[in-house]
């Protein structure tokens, strides 16, 4: 991804989580500063890369994911400098009982 | 005020940390694994947002100063300003509210936390013409200067 300018590259705050029922993945980055122009998201089954330029530096962070998601299906909004991306799991999540000897 | 959490600033050191290597470096292109649920690394929850208070930087812009917060994923009404002629108070509060409806079992759990931040003015300003606005999770005050506070500058003249 080419800037236009050679400005700082900063790494945002990210978190991730699975919503109640196990099906989506929800990302959130905060990219205060940003400009919905000036965000661009990329997506793939296993990880994401968001790129968001301000006027002083530019906020990157590339990530995997632990589990294999439907990026087709992702869904990505971004309010008050928040982006918050949900995306579905690819496969039900399915989790053998160990049995504790 | 917000009880010291040793993760929240370890997490908040590991996060300067780097930035900084990314500022010396120029950026990364490797890719980080995003853990789920339980993992220590990073926190499942946007912690920082609901109990951090946030920084603010303060610029001199001749007649006016400007106050900058970052807080993205605030609620404006969630913020108060309020200044004095050499001073201004910012508090704001997160309110996360998780229900659950179960068959008849209704159940509601609040997560509640506020912070304040009072911030000594390098000069006297006018309280009537403040001016605030919130874009971009970006919180900016104009503050104008009062008049005896402008730099006066005067010419002088080499006889």
């Amino acid at each position: 991804m080419a800037m236009k300018k050679d400005k700082t590259l900063v790494s945002p705050t990210v978190c991730g989580y699975h919503d109640e029922k196990d099906e989506n993945l929800i990302v959130e980055v905060e990219l205060p500063g940003v400009k919905k122009k000036d965000l661009k998201l990329q997506m793939t089954e296993d990880g994401f890369c968001a790129n968001g330029e301000r006027n002083d530096f530019c906020y990157e962070a590339c990530y995997n994911f632990m589990h294999e998601v439907d990026a087709d299906k992702a869904k990505a909004k971004f309010d008050s400098g928040l982006l918050t991306i949900t995306v579905p799991f690819l496969k039900p999540e399915e989790p053998r009982e160990i049995t504790i000897e | 005020m917000p009880t010291w959490d040793p993760f929240r600033e370890f997490a908040r050191m590991e996060r300067d940390m780097r930035n900084m290597f990314d500022d010396f470096w120029g950026g990364r292109a490797r890719r980080e694994a995003l853990p789920g649920p339980g993992k220590a690394q990073l926190p499942a929850r946007r912690e920082e947002a609901l109990v951090g208070t946030p920084t603010v930087d303060i610029v001199d812009k001749k007649d006016k100063l400007v106050l900058r917060s970052e807080m993205p994923g605030a609620k404006k009404d969630n913020i108060r300003i309020s200044v004095e002629e050499d001073r201004i108070h910012i508090s704001g509060k997160v309110e996360r509210e998780e229900e659950e409806k179960k068959e008849d079992y209704y159940y509601s759990e609040r997560a509640y936390s506020a912070w304040e931040r009072t911030i000594p003015l390098p000069v006297t300003i006018k309280p009537d013409d403040v001016k605030a606005k919130y874009k971009n999770g970006v919180l900016e005050v104009t503050l104008p200067k009062a008049e005896e506070a402008k730099a006066k500058v005067k010419d002088i003249k080499i006889e």
